[in-house]
């Protein structure tokens, strides 16, 4: 460890990947479904504290969403499912490229498919209409159910994900994030094969599945059922996700950071950026304070750049993990 | 940046009707605004756990002492709020107005609210001012049991009461839905708020005793009102992010597709157009 540091001094800008690098001048990213899908985001958030702001999924043609209620409080976290609901490609690049264009920080498209033909022409659809879009990468939400897999999720299986994300590998130049959760069948066996497919980060920042009954016990509490989990109940698994795949891919981590001290444990867990979701709800002013958190962490250990807090809990050994 | 948060000094806790409880707020900076339909964002900053704005109805403004009451929604997981905990004197950061005004045409007249105890607290601003503005208001009241039955004193001494308990404890026997018949008719414009299996029972009933829909041709012939619809759903909303980008609260139907934090909580269900607000 060297001497202490100014904050000031310490770098906030990470490289990401390898063949398809995604540079973000801070590791801050805003989970995808938080703030929208582009135009609105700019009013809620400042983003000019935030590295990658990530779109709400898109999908090829629009999709609907379930009934309500479509998102409840639990014992800390929500549960919600929003299903996936977007307008399809076209309206969304026709309202909220502009805003794309114009965003202080790198964006990303979120894609959602269920198949890989859709992918492919979704991904086709983005590029065709590149003068429009600034993406700056995509990214392959694997949390998002797949048809092959009777509607499971595309983590659920390691040989349709990696079909997903070769498909996508083969469609686009563009730096590939898969984002995955700790729902995933093997998150290390998950990244191991994205890298060798061609993606270029993990973002171990996806929400696990949840049930909650409703009051009287006759149905669930959310009208869909099952849903996903979001907040501080999932935070520990989401750092055992990302200590598991630490060393396939560079790792966003996120998954219920409420507070700069939220942060540095994902930092300190092996992610080199970290993702925000609902807490942006309550505190606007959060990536502000994580990146001077970081910061400050990084000054007092004498590191000059916020990446260097990757792992630091790790104490430079792969902990042992079970699958 | 969105809507700011203001502070808020808790004034009071007390409870809207059995199990339900209220906050008493002072809350200078908005209580200007706030009209029926409105609710609030409401976080304690000071509580532990997961920071998530809540969404609490307006349920009364007295702009003579400056004061708001907004009610605590049952949680899901069958939970207390954590800010039904709070003692007076506390600081709540608060997010407001979240959604729209109710629309009620000026020349309806005679107004039928339906609710249950889960949706009281949503009516019970409009049903007061509604009264007080000199219209008449029928209130009818859906509960399990007369235990759950909201206090007749919270509402105005015009409104006209009718209660329907399912096990027959106070009041009629049954459901809300039995006592609508003989309102359809007379009432010009009729509110349903409450569970889902409410508001599809009102709209089934309204539907099945619907008359010519006057309120609609009397708005077209003034130019008023044209986009109310003469039966409105207000459907509640737990949290979510309050501004309209999350998804978490959109309402659709055959016509409309409301997000609730932003044009709703009011839905337009029968007769009128679809309100030109709830496009998206």
């Amino acid at each position: 460890m060297g001497e202490r540091l100014a904050p000031g001094s310490v770098s906030s800008a990470v490289s990401l990947g390898g063949a398809h690098p995604l540079r973000l001048e801070r590791p801050i990213v805003t989970a995808s479904g938080t703030l929208g899908f582009g135009a609105e985001a700019s009013e809620l958030v400042d983003l000019r504290d935030v590295g990658l702001f990530v779109t709400r999924g898109v999908s090829l043609a629009a999709r609907g969403g379930p009934g309500l209620p479509r998102v409840v409080e639990v014992p800390g976290g929500l549960l919600h499912a929003i299903g996936r609901e977007n307008p399809g490609v076209d309206e969304v690049i026709d309202r909220h490229a502009s805003a794309w264009r114009a965003a202080p920080c790198a964006v990303a498209v979120s894609l959602v498919a269920t198949e890989t033909k859709s992918l492919e022409r979704l991904i086709a659809r983005f590029e065709s209409r590149a003068d429009q879009v600034r993406a700056d990468a995509y990214e392959l939400d694997l949390t998002v159910p797949c048809d092959a897999l009777n509607g499971a999720r595309w983590e659920r299986s390691l040989e349709e994900a990696t079909r997903f994300i070769h498909a996508a590998r083969a469609s686009t130049e563009l730096p590939l994030i898969v984002k995955v959760s700790p729902d995933a069948v093997s998150v290390r066996a998950l990244g191991e094969a994205a890298a060798d497919a061609g993606a270029d980060l993990l973002s171990v920042s996806g929400s696990p599945i949840g049930f909650l009954p409703n009051r009287s016990r006759t149905g669930g509490a959310l009208a869909e059922g099952l849903g996903e989990l979001s907040g501080p109940l999932i935070r520990p698994r989401a750092l055992a996700a990302i200590v598991e795949a630490r060393g396939t891919l560079p790792i966003i981590g996120g998954g219920g950071i409420g507070s700069p001290a939220d942060a540095l444990d994902y930092f300190a867990a092996g992610a080199f950026a970290v993702s925000l979701g609902s807490a942006l709800w309550a505190d606007p002013a959060l990536p502000r304070a994580v990146l001077e958190s970081a910061r400050r962490s990084a000054a007092a250990r004498g590191l000059s750049q916020i990446g260097e807090l990757a792992g630091l809990a790790l104490g430079g050994a792969e902990l042992r993990v079970r699958g | 940046m969105g809507a700011s948060p203001v502070s808020a000094r808790l004034l009071a806790v007390g409870e809207l009707a059995p199990g339900r409880s209220a906050l008493l707020l002072r809350l200078p900076e908005l209580i200007a605004g706030l009209r029926p339909g409105h609710a609030l964002h409401l976080l304690h900053a000071e509580a532990g756990g997961y920071r998530l704005r809540r969404v609490a109805p307006v349920t009364q403004v007295d702009l003579i002492a400056g004061s708001v009451q907004v009610a605590l929604q049952p949680r899901a997981d069958g939970g207390r709020d954590s800010l039904a905990e709070l003692t007076p004197g506390a600081q709540l950061s608060v997010v407001g107005p979240i959604g729209q005004p109710i629309e009620v045409p000026t020349d309806a007249l005679q107004i039928l609210v339906v609710t249950d105890s889960e949706g009281f607290a949503w009516v019970r601003f409009l049903v007061t001012a509604l009264a007080t503005a000199g219209r008449s208001v029928v209130l009818l009241i859906e509960a399990h049991t007369a235990a759950e039955v909201p206090s007749a004193s919270l509402l105005p001494e015009s409104v006209e009461i009718l209660v329907a308990t399912k096990d027959g404890s106070l009041g009629h026997q049954g459901g809300a839905v039995d006592l609508i018949a003989q309102y359809a008719e007379w009432a010009d414009q009729v509110i349903a708020s409450g569970e889902s299996e409410l508001l599809s029972a009102v709209t089934r009933a309204l539907r099945a005793s619907r008359k010519p829909d006057r309120i609609s041709a009397t708005a077209k012939r003034r130019g008023q009102g044209a986009g109310v619809a003469r039966l409105q759903l207000l459907v509640a909303h737990e949290v979510g992010c309050g501004s309209g980008v999350c998804g978490g609260c959109t309402y659709r139907n055959a016509t409309v597709n409301v997000r609730l934090c932003r044009e709703g909580p009011a839905v337009p269900a029968l007769g009128g157009a679809a309100s030109k607000r709830g496009a998206r």
